[in-house]
Parts: C-alpha cells; structure tokens; sequence
C-alpha cells in the first residue's frame, strides 16, 4: 500500500510542479528525432510497437518540468521494480498549466489489464482515504 | 484499456487527471491529460479521446 501511495504522491506532487512552473516561459527541448513525422494538423508517433497521432498544436514541454516528472517516476515506479523507458509531456495550445504526458513502462512480471484495474482501484481508494484524491470520476476497463 | 478520470485538492491546486492505460507484454502504455483546475480540464479532454481513438499496434 505504502509504494502505490508514494506513487499516487508522485502524479500529485507532479501536478503541483507544474502549477509552480506552468507560468515560466516554455523552451522546447531536443526532439526525439525519428519517431515522430509532421503533417500540417496531427504528429504521428511511431515506436514500432504503437502508432497513435497527437495535435501538431501541442508543443513539447520545458527541460525543466520534464526532468522533474522523469526523476519523481523513476524513483517511485522502481519501488515496485517499474521503470520508464519512455516519457513525452506536451503542454496545451489553449492553456499552458495543461499537459498531455505519455509514458511507456517496463514491468518485471507480466500484468494483465485486470490486475492494472484491481490495482488502481485499490490505489485509488488508499488515496481517497488519507484525503490526496478527492474523487474518483471514473475507473473502468473498456475492451 | 483502463480508463482512470480523478480529481485531485492539494493545497490551493484543484486538479483533475484522465487517464487511458493499457498493457502490450511487458509494457504499460500510458496517456495522460492533466489540467490545473476544471475547466481547464474540460477544454483539453477531447485531445485524449482523439487519441484513444487513433490508437494502434504497429
């Protein structure tokens, strides 16, 4: 129960990050050349396991707020021996505190999607019990 | 695919979080909007369900 708290603290203490710093200018960082191709209204992305597309309106965030959310990541996920391989945050063309963020993670063990769903709902009510999450709107699997 | 839609009070922040999260073999696959306050949230939301749905396997 600790490490799912630490890691719900993490999304948290990210959030409150960028309150802090969402007002800063943004300075784009050094692309992740090769995976994404540019069309005038939509970025592709493509890493050979997953294609999705993205609004080519939203920027990559500053250095700064995404080393932050890396480092609070990796060092909560690895208590439960998770750790991202890959992390894109995105700030919105219409408010610049919002942020679009992709992560992919390497688990040690295979998971299913329903151990995933027990165990956000579980994460989710620890939350809700010591008072960091005040509602959950929605958890659900969806085929 | 799990759908996850939260919000969150620490502090002054007022914060809601959508979530998609799904599992390929060994990797978590996770997209998320986070918005500073509601509507603000409300806003941005239909970028992620965009990308829900141009979501694939290679």
């Amino acid at each position: 129960m600790r490490n799912k708290i630490f890691i719900f603290l993490a999304v948290s203490m990210f959030c409150l990050i960028l309150t802090v710093l969402h007002a800063q200018p943004i300075k784009d960082f050094e692309d992740s050349v090769a995976k994404t191709v540019t069309n005038n209204k939509q970025e592709i992305y493509n890493d050979q396991t997953v294609i999705f597309t993205y609004p080519a309106k939203w920027k990559k965030a500053s250095s700064d707020i995404y080393s932050q959310m890396h480092q609070l990541l990796d060092h909560d996920l690895s208590k439960i021996n998770r750790f991202i391989i890959e992390l894109e945050v995105y700030t919105s063309p219409n408010n610049e505190g919002n942020y679009l963020v992709f992560d992919k993670t390497q688990v040690q063990d295979s998971i299913s999607i329903e151990f995933l769903l027990s165990e956000r709902n579980k994460t989710d009510y620890d939350a809700l019990a010591s008072g960091y999450l005040t509602k959950i709107n929605l958890l659900m699997e969806f085929p | 695919m799990i759908f996850e839609d939260i919000s969150v009070k620490s502090g002054n922040f007022n914060g809601r979080t959508y979530t998609i999260k799904t599992v390929i073999g060994s990797h978590i696959y996770e997209f998320s909007i986070y918005g500073l306050d509601n509507a603000g949230f409300q806003s941005d939301k239909i970028y992620l369900d965009n990308i829900i749905d141009s979501f694939s396997l290679n």
